[in-house]
């Protein structure tokens, strides 16, 4: 057919293939700022020609189908990295708590409190009966005894923050599982029809980036246009049209199978994403720098009992004598259910009673195996016969060792080469033993004359059991545990060395972990940039076509006009 | 490459955030004069950073300990030094008295004034810092010496005990001198307050050979505090040297801090104004290109 009505048919072919063009710029001009678009173009092409004596003749122009720019493996490659950023960024953000914790260029840290402590022995050494310095020195054990227990409770509370956040981002998860396997559904219903759904693509893509945020998936597209997607470790969580949840419990991740089952996902199965990075805090961090701040207090507690229980006070204890460390009641008391019973040993104490006029009378017990504390009251009471009386007082489910003086007698400890003295809490400084039980022992936040400044006496012959008030030893052997290398954690280290190499230690795993998301940041930036400049929308660009479109539809408006004025010619011939 | 409005825009705003960013830091670094606010932005300085201060830290303590022994060895000093005196005044009255000349009535007189250094010599043996007595060991907080008038004798109270204390890592100082080392040469029946008393006794009894002996005595006992004095002396200047020490330490260890720890501030400045150059020339370029668009010329 050719003539004057096939220019029209053409002119109305160009006209509506324009204007599509048009509308489909337009549509990109539009979401010229939404994420995750990817821009779309109409592709032309010529209409089927029909043949004439001369050869062919063109018919117009078609749409043949509206294309997305989309560049698959780069979309894939940026929600990878993607993934390695917000691990980062969640590890990044949580260390920046831990760091604040630990903060010691402010000078206001755990080792300037325990710098604190041990100056304040000096300074008991220079007046042991100062009741100043006795006040001072509680003052300053107190300091550092609430800052060991902030240690301990803002370490716990940012573990139960990782939990909230954990059960949040599950939440999160599932939900995008859900919504990616309904647009799987929408996906393969609208490509049956007319081609590529290049929007709800689009927004899957966006699900997916949401998703890869989150955790570090792995993803295709099977032949129907779905998507499947499995996690790291290989447990599927989208197919089609079905997805797979997550459930969150006592802080591990789980994840449910078809029949229902729960599996739990190894620690590893999660690396990036939210999701990695808090498991990671959780399981790896927080429990490391809890182990090594307990580690400190336990040695802590024990290294200054120790030494304390082998002083003196002002004076001698004038009532009955209770250890702090208890063992649950059961038929005995074992000494290993003491917090420090392992540290017990064989060996020999004396214990000193003094009468109403000063006397002192000296007892030494040994230690030829005690399994339980009533090993160990047997043995004192034999020692101390009718000068008093060694019992275990239970309160509370726990027995706890007492002993007491004879009337008119008081009581003073020396020489103890069993530890039994420490373990059982009995003249001892601190309470506890871990930076979560750390406390003072009541015995001397009531009365401070009971710090042991000083030392029996239990060598000089002709002065057994003396003591004076202006005797330092003790208070000196104990403000030099600040340089002695103890027992911490397994290591042979000065507690000052140990506190500032976990302070070092956490400085760099925080540094490492913010040099990691500025490196997993550039790297998204730059793969976001190259998939932009594949996918994204240039306004420029758009509006040249725009220009580009208009023009063509004004010339096939051109087009009817001219097939108009010859069909006028025509019908006006005479 | 195919330039985006998400690649202009975006590159602008991460630009400008890290420059920022950049700025912020410098900012925070000269505001608080510490060239690190946390752990991670300079761990491994600030692992010796937190050595240095706790050698300060324990040099200040060991420091004050120091300053606490000068003060004992200082007063034990005085108190030794004015016991000589004592003991040069009497040995004055004894070359005096012993003189065929002198009455009994002023050799009386003289026994008063002798029975007052006694007393003196008893009070400066009684000497306290900070309510502490310095010659009793380390039974501080009793009475060294008493003196029985009627009986006339003096007594020791105290232990033999010394106070130590801590002047650096492993290394004590002994601060005290206990008094029956420092006045009675460990002997409590022949000491300088025996010489005094037998002194004061030879002059109410007019006893003339007994003044002649108590002279050799005291001049014995003379020497004898004079060596002690030597001693607490030799006590003092060693502590004296080691406050020098600490001084000279605290002084060097702060400067290594400060080199550490705190901004260099020509420095930061210098930086900060290059940020500052850079950051105002990204939002010109940057209001520039946003400015740029094809839609401006289209009529």
């Amino acid at each position: 057919m050719s003539g004057v009505n096939a220019v029209l048919s053409i002119a109305r072919t160009a006209l509506l293939t324009q204007q599509m063009a048009i509308e489909v710029t337009s549509h990109n001009v539009a979401n010229v700022n939404t994420p995750g678009y990817s821009r779309q173009q109409l592709v032309m092409e010529p209409n089927n020609s029909t043949t004439v004596r001369l050869g062919q003749i063109g018919t117009g122009v078609q749409g043949q189908a509206i294309i997305q720019y989309h560049d698959k493996f780069m979309t894939a490659k940026v929600n990878q990295k993607v993934s390695t950023m917000t691990g980062f960024e969640a590890k990044k953000s949580s260390m920046k708590v831990v760091e604040t914790l630990f903060n010691e260029t402010t000078e206001e840290g755990l080792g300037k409190l325990l710098g604190q402590f041990w100056a304040a022995w000096h300074d008991l050494g220079n007046n042991p009966a100062g009741k100043a310095e006795r006040a001072t020195l509680v003052g300053r054990a107190g300091l550092l005894v609430d800052h060991f227990q902030s240690l301990y409770s803002d370490l716990m509370r940012l573990s139960t923050d990782m939990d909230i956040n954990l059960g949040a981002g599950i939440e999160d998860i599932n939900s995008l599982t859900g919504q990616i396997a309904d647009l799987n559904v929408q996906i393969i219903a609208a490509d049956k029809g007319v081609g590529a759904a290049n929007d709800l693509r689009d927004k899957r893509d966006h699900l997916v980036r949401q998703l890869a945020e989150l955790m570090d998936i792995n993803y295709f597209e099977i032949g129907s246009g779905a998507y499947t997607i499995m996690s790291n470790s290989g447990h599927i969580l989208v197919e089609t049209d079905r997805s797979w949840d997550l459930e969150l419990s006592s802080g591990q991740v789980y994840w449910i199978s078809s029949t229902g089952a729960k599996v739990e996902m190894s620690s590893g199965a999660v690396q990036g994403g939210k999701l990695g990075g808090w498991l990671a805090v959780k399981q790896e961090v927080i429990p490391d720098v809890l182990d090594k701040v307990n580690n400190l207090a336990e040695s802590f507690i024990r290294e200054v009992n120790s030494q304390h229980s082998q002083g003196m006070g002002l004076a001698p204890f004038t009532s009955a004598v209770t250890g702090s460390y208890g063992v649950a009641t059961g038929a005995t008391h074992p000494i290993a259910g003491l917090p420090y019973g392992s540290e017990v040993q064989a060996g020999s104490l004396k214990i000193w009673l003094y009468d109403a006029v000063g006397t002192a009378t000296e007892v030494s017990v040994t230690n030829a195996g005690w399994i339980t504390l009533e090993d160990a009251v047997a043995d004192i009471n034999t020692g101390l016969g009718a000068l008093g009386t060694a019992s275990i007082y239970t309160e509370g489910g726990k027995g706890y060792l007492r002993i007491t003086p004879a009337a008119g007698y008081s009581i003073g400890f020396s020489d103890d080469t069993t530890n039994i003295l420490m373990a059982l809490g009995i003249n001892t400084f601190f309470d506890g033993y871990d930076s979560g039980s750390i406390a003072l022992n009541s015995v001397i936040t009531n009365n401070t004359d009971n710090i042991a400044a000083g030392t029996i006496d239990s060598t000089t012959v002709g002065s057994l059991g003396d003591y004076s008030l202006g005797d330092n030893e003790n208070a000196l052997a104990l403000a030099d545990l600040q340089i002695q290398n103890v027992d911490i954690g397994g290591q042979s280290a000065t507690f000052d060395d140990y506190y500032n190499a976990l302070v070092g230690e956490i400085g760099i795993t925080a540094r490492g972990y913010n040099s990691g998301y500025d490196f997993s940041r550039n790297m998204v930036n730059q793969l976001s940039q190259l998939r932009d400049s594949v996918s994204g929308v240039s306004l420029d660009e758009e509006m040249t076509k725009l220009i580009q479109y208009q023009q063509a539809y004004s010339a096939a408006a051109r087009l009817i006009q001219a097939s108009d004025e010859m069909m006028q010619t025509l019908l006006s011939a005479k | 490459m195919r330039i985006t409005m998400n690649n202009i825009y975006g590159s602008i705003i991460s630009n400008l955030d890290k420059l920022a960013d950049d700025m912020r830091t410098l900012n925070e670094t000269i505001s608080s004069g510490r060239k690190y606010t946390t752990l991670s932005d300079d761990p491994v300085s600030l692992i010796s950073a937190l050595e240095i201060r706790s050698i300060i830290n324990e040099t200040k303590q060991y420091e004050r300990n120091v300053t606490y022994g000068i003060l004992w060895t200082d007063s034990a000093e005085i108190a030794l030094r004015q016991t000589d005196e004592i003991l040069s005044r009497a040995r004055e009255i004894a070359v005096q008295m012993a003189n065929a000349t002198q009455s009994a009535a002023t050799r009386a007189s003289a026994a008063i004034e002798v029975g007052h250094l006694i007393e003196q010599a008893v009070a400066l043996g009684n000497s306290q810092v900070a309510g502490e007595y310095i010659f009793s060991g380390q039974k501080t907080n009793i009475v060294p010496f008493t003196y029985e008038l009627v009986a006339g004798t003096v007594t020791y109270n105290g232990d033999e005990n010394d106070i130590d204390i801590r002047v650096g890592r492993n290394n004590s100082a002994t601060i005290n001198k206990n008094g029956k080392d420092a006045f009675m040469d460990d002997n409590e029946t022949s000491n300088l307050f025996t010489y005094l008393i037998d002194l004061k006794k030879a002059l109410e009894g007019n006893d003339v050979s007994g003044i002649q002996d108590s002279l050799g005595n005291l001049s014995d006992a003379a020497d004898y505090i004079n060596e002690k004095i030597a001693d607490v002396g030799a006590k003092h200047n060693k502590l004296d040297m080691k406050k020098y020490i600490y001084a000279e330490l605290q002084l060097s260890n702060t400067e290594r801090l400060s080199d550490i720890e705190d901004t260099d501030l020509a420095e930061a400045i210098l930086n900060l104004k290059t940020k500052e150059v850079a950051y105002q020339a990204a939002l010109t370029a940057a209001s520039k290109v946003m400015q740029l668009s094809l839609v401006d010329f289209m009529r």
